[in-house]
């Protein structure tokens, strides 16, 4: 298929889904956020930022000093991208759609357009989003970050974020999205990623939306022979969002491929959280884990899925959910599935739901720990989640996060 | 007086655990508290600490002159009561480390006690997770040396100790009861309850509490208390009726 026809197809399906409801989660009036927002210029310095935006970004981990490549988006304009690595390729969606090959080989293959309303509008009206490729065998040190703002009132922000790793290279990045407190927004971001042979990439996303945000990620990756494929979501919603859906996908195609995806969800206020992760395994002797913690205060709802679809021999899966309800009147679903046409597979999976042991609270009290510092520390500790393969300068910042986001419950 | 129980009566889920129990420990005093299995005396540990399933039926709790019968944990543990527990719970995802630094600034007090304690290859592990009896023993008392109370409740830290370790327990709670930097007044004081007796060889106690259902039957001099009850069991104790001097029978006469 030429390009031309594939966009063409693309904008076909992508017009009769606009009102295609998702299968999860609460539904959007999309007429409310598809408007236009501020132009924003893109700068030569992220200090040259505004402050309100410089202090909002120290809260989804993006180091604005740091040594490595940044791609920062506000609503839906680039305003700053800077590329330090030879082997890494930082381009804006826009700049990367100018190549044929690309756009045949990456955009929108894993992702069907039509899959609800969401995806057909970012299709349709988003803007904007990064494009990272690592270059064969490269390694980078240092993760990539990518920002993701939402500053103006009523914005629909659906940025089309493209991740290539080529063969046997190594790819950190990390993605921080937030809104100011003031905004009302929508968010509906597209990502692909391409994980090939023999190659690793763990992406770490860290959301702090405020309460009038809706969250519409759609997300999808594919694994090849020996590649690995870590995910790690962090929604600490310090001022909890109003409702987010998400349920990534990740296709382990080639033979001894993995994949570890991990959430880490607090719920706060009356936000729905709907999240999950699924994984579907066809390459032999490959493995998958999807692990959550989830914590629900207020009145806040979070549904944590994950599946894990065999249809290979000599794979091993493990899901692990587990849950702590702070209060009351907040609830936490959680919905593991295990689904195999292979009987040659080890697929397991532990869910438990409960609350903070009272006895464990007591013996932080008769310490000489506060009652409330007590609680943060046991729910700071439930949420700790190892993930493999991330760098340790990561670890340590989120580790940071964490310990201050944890402070408020 | 440091402490002064006056005739105590306390309730778990409707349950009698303590009965009009009395005891009184002075300023720089340590004491015993002997008796069999489920005799009451987690429970006057539990009570004494605030826990809140224990509900103070009648009697009172005097501490440094203040009474602290209705105080919250978090108050009593302000005013220098501390424990170790006999069962301390499994902490998940916070190391003896964060929590000892949460009680003691000075990392190097931290380490050096550690040490003494051969607890260093622990300090960065979760609290009580995978860790023996002994182990759970010395993590125990390890936070306690850091907390410095003014009386320190120690409940069994003699059961599931092995030798070599209950030299180390022993010398470190002796440590702990015998702080000489600090005035007589501040000179910390301990309940320590034991039904093996053995810790009473590393530390100097002023006088022995024998408990059988909920109260306490009989007081008096550690070394003579100690040795029958060891050699004769408890129900020597309950047949005795303290007409041995110079111990004091208080409990009911059958």
């Amino acid at each position: 298929m030429r390009v031309d026809e594939k966009i063409e197809l693309l904008n076909r399906r992508a017009k009769l889904s606009l009102q295609t409801i998702p299968s999860y989660g609460p539904d959007v009036d999309l007429t409310n956020y598809i408007k236009d927002s501020t132009e924003l210029k893109e700068v030569e310095d992220l200090k040259a930022l505004p402050e309100d935006v410089v202090e909002k970004v120290k809260n989804i981990g993006i180091d604005l000093n740091s040594s490595s490549g940044t791609y920062m988006q506000v609503d839906h304009n680039l305003i700053y991208k800077k590329k330090l690595y030879p082997n890494v390729e930082i381009l804006s969606l826009e700049d990367a759609l100018n190549d044929k090959d690309f756009v045949e080989k990456y955009y929108w293959n894993l992702i069907d357009v039509g899959q609800d309303k969401f995806t057909a509008a970012a299709h349709l009206y988003g803007k904007g989003g990064y494009v990272i490729i690592s270059k064969e065998n490269s390694v980078t040190e240092f993760p990539i970050q990518a920002c993701l703002f939402i500053k103006s009132k009523e914005t629909f922000q659906a940025p089309h974020n493209i991740i290539v790793a080529e063969p046997g290279s190594t790819l950190h990045v990390v993605t921080g999205c937030a809104t100011m407190p003031e905004s009302v927004g929508l968010h509906a971001g597209i990502t692909e990623f391409y994980v090939k042979r023999n190659s690793t990439v763990t992406f770490t996303m860290i959301h702090d939306w405020n309460r009038a945000t809706h969250v519409r990620p759609r997300t999808a990756a594919v694994v090849e022979d020996g590649g690995t494929f870590i995910n790690h979501y962090i929604n600490l919603s310090t001022s909890g969002l109003d409702s987010l859906q998400s349920y990534p996908f990740v296709h382990l195609k080639g033979e001894k491929s993995r994949a570890f995806m991990s959430s880490i969800i607090v719920g706060r206020y009356s936000s729905h959280i709907d999240l999950g992760s699924a994984v579907k395994v066809s390459g032999r002797g490959s493995s998958a884990e999807i692990v959550s913690r989830t914590v629900s205060t207020d009145n806040s709802k979070i549904v944590a899925r994950a599946r894990i679809y065999s249809e290979a021999p000599n794979v091993k899966g493990h899901i692990e959910c587990r849950g702590l309800i702070l209060n009351d009147g907040s609830r936490i679903w959680t919905i593991p599935e295990l689904d195999s046409t292979i009987k040659d597979v080890e697929l397991t999976h532990e869910a438990a739901i409960g609350k903070l042991s009272e006895d464990i609270i007591f013996y932080l009290l008769t310490k000489g720990i506060g009652k409330d510092e007590a609680i943060s520390m046991l729910v700071r500790g439930f949420l700790e989640v190892k993930v493999p393969s991330l760098p340790p300068l990561l670890e340590k910042q989120i580790s940071v996060l964490m310990e201050s986001a944890t402070k408020f419950l | 007086m440091l402490l002064d129980i006056r005739n105590l009566t306390v309730e778990v889920e409707g349950k009698v655990v303590l009965k009009n129990l009395s005891l009184s420990i002075g300023f720089g005093e340590t004491v015993l508290l002997m008796g069999p299995n489920g005799s009451g005396k987690s429970s006057l540990i539990y009570t004494l600490m605030g826990h809140p399933r224990y509900i103070v039926k009648e009697g009172s709790i005097v501490f440094k002159g203040k009474d602290v019968t209705s105080m919250s944990t978090e108050e009593r543990v302000r005013l220098g009561l501390g424990a170790a527990l006999q069962f301390p719970p499994k902490v998940y995802g916070l190391t003896l480390r964060a929590l000892a630094k949460k009680i003691a600034k000075d990392d190097l007090e931290i380490e050096t006690l550690a040490s003494s304690l051969n607890l260093t290859n622990f300090l960065d592990r979760e609290i009580n997770v995978g860790f023996s009896g002994g182990e759970m023993k010395r993590a125990e008392i390890f936070l306690l040396l850091l907390q410095k109370p003014s009386l320190a409740l120690l409940d069994e830290p003699d059961s599931g100790v092995d030798v070599e370790n209950m030299v180390l327990v022993g010398n470190a709670i002796g440590k702990l009861l015998s702080d000489s930097g600090r005035t007589a007044i501040e000179k910390p004081s301990g309940l320590i309850v034991t039904h093996l007796g053995y810790i009473s060889r590393y530390v100097l106690t002023h006088r022995t509490y024998i408990m059988q259902n909920g109260r306490i039957i009989c007081y008096g001099p550690t070394e003579n208390l100690v040795n029958d009850v060891l050699k004769r069991g408890f129900d020597w104790c309950t047949k005795c009726y303290g007409d041995r001097f110079p111990c004091t029978y208080v409990g009911d006469k059958i």
